[in-house]
């Protein structure tokens, strides 16, 4: 079932590292680091203060840190991020809210 | 499995925590997590499941491995798959065949009705008048648990008052207030004047005197412990059982709650 897909629930709050290679959905409260090898979602009600290290990332929720992807940064309508940015790929949605440097690049 | 999507966090197989977990909801593990995990709900360590800290939870289930201590307010159950090493704090403990623990286990149920054992048996050695200190004793006992049925009698009430002739009240008062602060802190001393009052009514001889400090001490730590878990478990029970969303507002999310809950403290402070 969800075997692949962790989802960590809006009453989570974790604070220090997460390292997984499965998709990640964050609904919760993060502080720290966080290292996925696969996609991270930021929903609605995720609250993340951390540096994020992934292969895709999704905000739909707040997320204030750097972002360092190796595909897709999509920030949604909902979304707000304060940060920096360093994917091959960038998306802000209409109405999302972000503040900081794209660097779209490949290095 | 279904109530799992829904209510439940599960925190995959490929997935490794390190650092501090708080959780206002089911937890379920099959990850690896080097965090305390802190829960007001439920805590599955799953088969696959890895937890290198402390857990303290509503209950803790363990199929997995735990190294850490847990703390369960209500259940702790190991299953046949546990691997545990640490000590387990629990009123309700399960171990199924096939698990393995290293660590103590702590039922504050078991420290309470034996604190009922011991207060009785103080009392006897304290009220018997034995042969040891006859003299000191019952003074020192009379000042917190007598005052307040003898000053009506006669003999040590009567000269105090008649010296500061209009006092007497207050001498009540300052009576009735050492049993109450003795109460409240939860130290040795109060534990064991309340004891000596109930004693008094109740004699058991042939207790030793120093055997039953020791065990009064180490209750008494126990049950300080045993305090200082369950008032929150309380709160956190009571909200439960009203509204699930409110328990999740309280300990999880940070808009609302914090919002909610910081108008009150912040009135009262002021």
């Amino acid at each position: 079932m969800s075997a692949e897909r962790t989802i960590l629930g809006p009453t989570l709050e974790i604070e220090g590292e997460i390292e997984g290679s499965e998709d990640l959905v964050i609904q919760g409260k993060v502080n720290g680091r966080i290292v996925s090898k696969k996609s991270l979602t930021i929903d609605q009600t995720g609250d993340v203060n951390a540096t994020v290290t992934t292969e895709g990332l999704a905000v739909s929720g707040k997320l204030n840190g750097n972002v360092e992807a190796s595909d897709k940064v999509e920030i949604r309508r909902e979304g707000t991020m304060i940060g920096d940015i360093k994917a091959p790929r960038v998306v802000i949605a209409d109405g999302a809210k972000f503040k900081g440097r794209v660097e779209m690049g490949v290095d | 499995m279904a109530d799992f999507k829904d209510k439940c966090t599960i925190i995959g197989p490929t997935v490794a925590i390190r650092g501090k977990v708080k959780a206002g909801e089911d937890l379920v593990i099959r990850g690896r997590i080097d965090a305390s995990i802190s829960s007001t709900k439920l805590v599955h360590v799953d088969k696959d499941g890895v937890v290198k800290a402390n857990v303290e939870a509503d209950s803790v289930l363990v199929s997995g491995v735990v190294v850490g201590d847990i703390t369960a307010t209500t259940r702790v159950e190991l299953m046949g798959t546990a691997r545990v090493v640490g000590d387990i704090a629990s009123p309700l403990m399960v171990i199924n065949d096939g698990a393995r623990l290293r660590g103590k286990i702590d039922m504050p149920a078991v420290d309470k009705a034996m604190e009922e054992r011991y207060v009785e048996q103080p009392k006897p050695v304290v009220q018997p008048k034995p042969a040891q200190v006859a003299a000191p004793p019952p003074g020192l006992a009379a000042k917190p648990i007598e005052p307040a049925r003898k000053p009506a009698d006669s003999a040590i009430p009567k000269p105090i008052t008649s010296e500061r002739g209009t006092e007497p009240t207050a001498a009540k008062v300052t009576t009735v207030k050492t049993p109450d602060t003795g109460r409240k802190p939860g130290n040795v001393q109060p534990v064991v004047a309340s004891g000596m009052t109930d004693g008094a009514r109740k004699p058991l001889p042939g207790v030793d005197p120093k055997a039953a400090d020791k065990d009064r001490d180490l209750d008494i730590d126990a049950i300080v412990d045993s305090f200082g878990i369950e008032p929150e478990v309380e709160e956190i029970e009571m909200g439960g059982d009203d509204d699930m969303l409110s328990i999740y507002d309280v300990d999880g999310q940070n808009q609302e709650p914090t919002q909610v809950g910081g108008g009150p403290i912040v009135a009262k402070k002021n």
